[in-house]
């Protein structure tokens, strides 16, 4: 499938990656594994979360379209087949900047969970 | 019609209500996806007929609903987008609150102008101040009234830009 570029593709500096909000990472995530449009994200994030995050239309549609103005996603321009899926719905794709983006926060997540557990009184509270 | 699809009338007309609250350059863009997800969430939630599944899924709509208007028009203000139509640009943003603003203010400078008449206008010196104040809110009684009807004119464009778009949404 070809890609629609986003206009705000590329306004990101590579260097750095600001820390990303739990339902953009779930969305990153998910979008890691395969395009997938807007109801399959919603469906596949709140099955990852172990149903912690709801996503509503609202909020992931602000959310996508924040990532597709920050060049993190993309919208593909082909439509499934009419037999496979509806023909309207639209399909998104993780850009390599959103892989960098989403790489990025799972080392900074990991490096806190790795600080969370060095921390002795932590680990005290866990054993009470 | 299925009994099925007609449940799910009254729920659809909902929100494409909700929808046109939304900033136009986000409804245009994404409301005929969220219009559909809704669809798709509410039919597998109206499969249960327990009231309180039904109304954990409206709280939640709400919710979310509540959580995302306030950051879209935010960020449409901020970054405000172009359209096709420039009529549509003016009727369907904020030309009601900038009335309402705007009155205000003309409001606010006449009444202080004229308080000021008699030092400021030789003529004003004979006039008492119930003159004074009944000059002014007959003015602004006059600013208001055309005001109100360019905020009503906008509002019915904007209305019939949403029912354009919104309602003519194909599930």
């Amino acid at each position: 499938m070809s890609r629609r570029e986003s206009p705000g593709a590329g306004q990101l500096p590579l260097a750095t990656f600001p820390p990303l909000t739990p339902a953009v990472f779930y969305i990153l995530l998910v979008l890691a594994e395969g395009d997938r449009h807007g109801y399959a994200i919603m469906q596949e994030a709140t099955k990852r979360s172990g149903g912690a995050l709801r996503l509503g239309p609202g909020t992931l549609y602000a959310a996508i379209s924040r990532l597709l103005k920050d060049g993190l996603i993309v919208e593909l321009e082909e439509r499934p087949a009419p037999e496979l899926d509806d023909a309207r719905r639209r399909y998104y794709r993780l850009s390599d900047r959103g892989g960098q983006s989403l790489a990025a926060e799972a080392k900074r997540l990991g490096e806190l969970a790795r600080l969370a557990r060095s921390t002795r009184a932590l680990r005290e509270l866990k054993h009470a | 019609m299925s009994t099925h699809h007609a449940d799910l009338m009254g729920p659809v007309r909902i929100y494409r209500f909700l929808l046109c609250l939304y900033p136009p350059g986000f409804r245009l863009r994404f409301g005929p996806d969220m219009l559909q997800i809704f669809q798709d969430s509410y039919r597998g939630r109206a499969r249960d007929v327990h009231f309180t599944t039904r109304l954990a899924f409206w709280r939640l709509t709400l919710s979310d609903f509540v959580r995302s208007v306030p950051g879209q028009w935010r960020q449409a203000l901020l970054r405000p987008q172009r359209f096709e139509f420039p009529i549509r640009e003016w009727a369907d943003s904020l030309v009601i609150p900038f009335t309402v603003l705007g009155y205000l203010i003309v409001e606010g400078n006449l009444g202080a102008a004229l308080v000021r008449a008699p030092r400021v206008f030789p003529w004003a010196h004979g006039c008492s101040d119930t003159w004074l104040l009944e000059c002014t809110v007959s003015t602004g009684l006059a600013i208001a009234l055309i005001l109100a009807v360019l905020g009503i004119l906008s509002a019915v464009i904007t209305a019939r830009n949403n029912r354009a778009e919104i309602w003519s949404i194909k599930l």
